[in-house]
């Protein structure tokens, strides 16, 4: 086991882990599904309580504790995703996410129809791909970590987020 | 945050509209959290009622023998528990007003005896759950002699368990549930018992609680039956006695492990 191994077993480091990482895992959820705050609220939400009932299972680091929840979010998003296929719905941005109070009225218009066209056309990317781009700029992954949380080299990931903001480019609206 | 005055967008630009996205969960959210499990496991394994202030907690057995009390004094109820022996009654409704006296400081601390001190305190045979063999272990008995009631409480990872035994006579034999609470008549040591699921609530964030209330002094309280609430009771009659096992958890213990429970008591 390794030297820097913890365990979930505790409810108190439970406790800490889930203040430490909630952010990440509402973040990474709304990121990979969009939908509603409250979808997004029940599914993180759902995503503690499953960790905390198989919380004996899991044996690692803090860092791997943060990919195995993240994981276990990943799961459920991936019946979500059928869902929504299967329903044809979009996926729509919170219009909440694009209040910035220092920016004027209109600036907010503006930004807010740029975020929703980049945002649309994450939808189109594969559930890879746009995990990559959720861990890389929504929660600032650097490249390393993410590599190390995908199983992949560096430079594969690197060179895959480069071709996908390429590829978001390129289908952009002018 | 500005929006990009260029028609097309760079990935530079991309990068930086993705980077803008930041969420947070609402107040609603951090609410339903701070019932999580964990939660309730770290601050003292009682479940809901530990988000409750100490002083509250201390009063809640308290409530319950009000409730008793308050039942008696309903002509209805007290028609109804003389039909038939009821192990619970059902009230009209959920929500039920009870006074209260809040105790002194110094009475909170309430499972202070040992087995053998309780048993030394009344003249009727004291059960107990076998040491070893259970997951439980003894944390604890008290003895309220205005009821001559007796509890021994138990503690596993996860639970708390009360075992209240008192003879019948001693008070009139039913406890007030909620009146959408669903009994169910049990089979248990060979006799027909009663168990219910949830229980009484007080809610912190109601506003008819004081925000001090000096020992000794009076309030009266609203009190909801919370069907979700992980609570388990299971009642039975044996030899003149009256039994009840009562868990609170993380999750309530099922109906047929608490009766395993129940047939385990020697």
């Amino acid at each position: 086991m390794p030297s820097n191994s913890f365990s979930l077993n505790d409810a108190e480091i439970f406790g800490q882990f889930y203040n430490n990482t909630h952010l990440i895992v509402f973040r990474f959820l709304y990121g990979m599904a969009g939908g509603s705050f409250q979808e997004i609220e029940d599914l993180t939400a759902e995503t503690f309580f499953r960790a905390w009932k198989s919380r004996h299972r899991f044996h690692g680091s803090a860092q791997a504790a943060l990919g195995w929840v993240l994981q276990i979010g990943r799961n459920q998003l991936i019946d979500i995703y059928r869902r929504k296929k299967v329903r044809g719905e979009d996926l729509i941005l919170n219009e909440t996410l694009l209040v910035h109070p220092q920016s004027s009225p209109e600036e907010q218009v503006a930004l807010r129809q740029q975020i929703q066209l980049i945002w649309n056309q994450l939808q189109t990317l594969s559930p890879n791909q746009r995990e990559m781009i959720v861990l890389r700029y929504i929660l600032d992954w650097p490249i390393k970590q993410i590599a190390e949380h995908l199983n992949m080299t560096d430079n594969t990931v690197s060179v895959t987020i480069q071709r996908i903001l390429i590829r978001l480019r390129d289908h952009l609206p002018e | 945050m500005t929006p990009v005055n260029n028609e097309q967008f760079s990935t530079e630009q991309i990068e930086t509209i993705l980077r803008s996205v930041q969420p947070q969960p609402s107040a609603h959210f951090y609410n339903r959290m701070n019932t999580a499990p964990w939660v309730r496991s770290s601050t003292g394994k009682l479940g809901i009622f530990y988000q409750i202030a100490p002083r509250f907690l201390a009063l809640s057995f308290l409530v319950i023998l009000l409730i008793i009390i308050f039942s008696l004094a309903s002509p209805s109820l007290g028609v109804v528990a003389e039909q038939i022996l009821h192990f619970f009654i059902l009230e009209p409704g959920d929500i039920l007003e009870v006074k209260i006296t809040n105790p002194s400081p110094e009475s909170q601390e309430r499972y202070t005896l040992s087995l053998a001190e309780v048993k030394s305190l009344v003249n009727f045979p004291i059960k107990s759950l076998p040491l070893f063999t259970s997951a439980f272990s003894f944390s604890g008995a008290r003895y309220d002699i205005d009821i001559n009631a007796v509890t021994l409480r138990y503690t596993d990872q996860s639970h708390y368990l009360y075992f209240t035994q008192r003879p019948l006579g001693s008070i009139e034999e039913y406890a007030s549930i909620g009146g959408s609470a669903p009994t169910e008549k049990v089979s248990v040591r060979g006799v027909v018992g009663e168990y219910v699921l949830g229980g009484w609530i007080y809610k912190s964030d109601s506003d008819d609680m004081p925000s001090t209330i000096t020992p000794g002094s009076q309030a009266t309280l609203s009190i909801f039956w919370d069907s979700t609430l992980p609570q388990s009771i299971l009642r039975w009659e044996e030899d003149g006695i009256l039994y009840e096992l009562l868990s609170r958890g993380d999750e309530e213990i099922g109906k047929n492990d608490l009766i395993k429970l129940a047939e385990s008591i020697k």
